[in-house]
């Protein structure tokens, strides 16, 4: 399922995917996967990306369905 | 010992040593993020997989009289070899896997190209010298292990080539 909430929040902090990756010390096809659902993250990575991008985990990956 | 045997147990060794400073480097410099960790994780799983086929695969033919005329042992177990090696490159490639963030694929492109030109001078010189790929009416480990060399550097550069055409196109979506 793809991570529209990771995205839009990307988006709203005006980063590219190669930013948050620098940001986060992975590659940006890393970050591409985990947008387009393709890749689940380790809680660690989830975690620099919610610092990354100034989020809580709930907010993030937390899915209300 | 044959001396061609003396050669795939050199190279062998090579390889042995080139992993260990491989696993070093990669280790120091904590390179490959935990989703390319495991893509390469499954790239070895499928590589090894592929060896054994090939291996399984070689003692099967050399039951055929034919192929044993034509195809020396040690160059048929290097061909498998190099099999299993290209299957884990085309998979680690193909799945944004084979570079860490820090590489630079167009830098690693050119090696590849260069190491499959020598590979291919190497056999033409052997062709020009001798007349013909073969030793002794056998295809042998010199220079059938450059033809091996050149054919999975050419695979592995147009893989690549394939890889950097998407991601560019990627991009601009």
């Amino acid at each position: 399922m793809k991570n529209l909430k990771m995205k839009a929040a990307r988006a709203a902090k005006d980063y590219s995917q190669e930013q948050l990756a620098d940001a986060c010390n992975v590659s940006r096809q890393t970050i591409s996967a985990i947008e387009k659902g393709d890749y689940n993250p380790t809680i660690n990575l989830c975690i620099a990306i919610c610092k990354a991008l100034d989020k809580t985990l709930d907010e993030l990956f937390w899915d209300e369905q | 010992m044959d001396k061609s045997l003396w050669l795939v147990i050199a190279v062998l060794a090579g390889l042995v040593v080139f992993g260990i400073f491989l696993s070093w480097y990669t280790d120091r410099k904590q390179t490959f993020d935990e989703r390319q960790l495991l893509i390469r994780a499954k790239a070895y799983r499928i590589g090894y997989i592929s060896l054994i086929v090939a291996v399984i695969a070689i003692t099967f033919l050399q039951t055929w009289e034919k192929w044993t005329s034509t195809v020396d042992t040690p160059f048929a177990m290097l061909s498998a070899l190099m099999f299993s090696l290209m299957v884990f490159g085309v998979y680690c490639v193909t799945h944004d896997a084979f570079f860490h963030r820090t590489d630079n694929p167009k830098a690693y492109l050119g090696i590849c190209i260069a190491v499959m030109l020598l590979n291919v001078l190497a056999v033409i010189r052997h062709v020009k010298d001798n007349g013909t790929l073969f030793v002794g009416g056998k295809l042998t480990l010199s220079p059938g292990g450059n033809m091996l060399f050149s054919g999975m550097f050419l695979v592995l550069v147009i893989t690549i080539v394939i890889k950097m055409i998407l991601v560019k196109r990627e991009d601009e979506e």
